[in-house]
């Protein structure tokens, strides 16, 4: 997934400001789970009748800040899943521009419904282990 | 990941409706890294208020010294809601030579909701730079 950098992304810095790649990310991760399956609105169907009102929440993050971002860069959101388990996953992100790693981060996000940590609906699950 | 015990006195308080919340009610996560640099800036600006002449010794030898966050290890434990006040609890863990390792913790009351281990690198004009001894010094008192 592709992101333009704005002036609005930056800081006093003029570089990206460091938690707005987190909100990159995030749209990476979404866009992710758009692009699990062509038959994705029937997953979430699915999920919703398993597990209604389901979300994924974000538990932990380690990140590296290699490089700086700065305006007008067109970027690089990568995802890829490392571990899918019963109740949550595993994902590994980077943010690049061209070839230059700018930032990695592991992130594990858990699967909610109604509040509380749930089991992934196999339909979902079976979705994000397929890709990898 | 090891948490040592926080200096109470440079807790920041502050009220998370400052900060829009998500749809949902709870903060969302992002947010969370711009509270914990507004403890940081605290922290420094507290050793600052304290140490000024320190800080502008630092500034004519390094011009334009800044700290950059180089990585974060953050563990999102229990969700803040809209109108919750949090206290954004900052600790030096280790200072090396160009690098410090801060500690950071945001509560509400009794709660830890996040905590995070944050590496932040000194740079002057732009590039890395060892951390002047003085300020080294300074910072190296509060490690517990």
């Amino acid at each position: 997934m592709q992101v333009r950098v704005y002036f609005e992304d930056t800081d006093a810095g003029q570089i990206v400001y460091h938690a707005n790649f987190l909100r990159f990310m995030e749209r990476g991760r979404t866009n992710y789970l758009r692009l699990l399956g062509t038959n994705q609105q029937a997953l979430l169907n699915d999920g919703q009748t398993d597990a209604p009102g389901f979300a994924f929440v974000v538990r932990s993050m380690t990140i590296d800040f290699l490089r700086p971002a700065v305006l007008d860069d067109l970027l690089d959101v990568v995802t890829v899943p490392q571990e899918v388990r019963g109740a949550s996953i595993a994902l590994l992100q980077e943010c690049r521009r061209g070839d230059d790693l700018l930032v990695t981060a592991r992130v594990r996000v858990a699967f909610i419904s109604g509040g509380k940590a749930q089991r992934i609906p196999k339909s979902l699950r079976l979705a994000m282990e397929g890709p990898r | 990941m090891v948490f040592q015990r926080p200096n109470e006195i440079k807790a920041l308080d502050f009220c998370c409706d400052i900060v829009k919340p998500e749809f949902s009610g709870i903060v969302y996560h992002a947010n969370y890294l711009r509270f914990m640099e507004r403890g940081r800036t605290n922290h420094l600006r507290l050793m600052g208020a304290e140490q000024h002449a320190l800080f502008a010794e630092t500034e004519v030898e390094t011009p334009g010294f800044a700290f950059v966050v180089r990585s974060m290890q953050i563990d999102f434990l229990r969700p803040a809601r809209m109108d919750d006040v949090l206290d954004v609890v900052t600790w030096p863990v280790a200072v090396k030579g160009a690098s410090i390792t801060l500690a950071q913790e945001v509560r509400r009351g009794e709660d830890v909701l996040v905590k995070a281990q944050v590496r932040v690198a000194f740079i002057s004009e732009g590039k890395a730079q060892p951390i002047p001894k003085a300020l080294r010094v300074l910072l190296k008192a509060d490690v517990g």
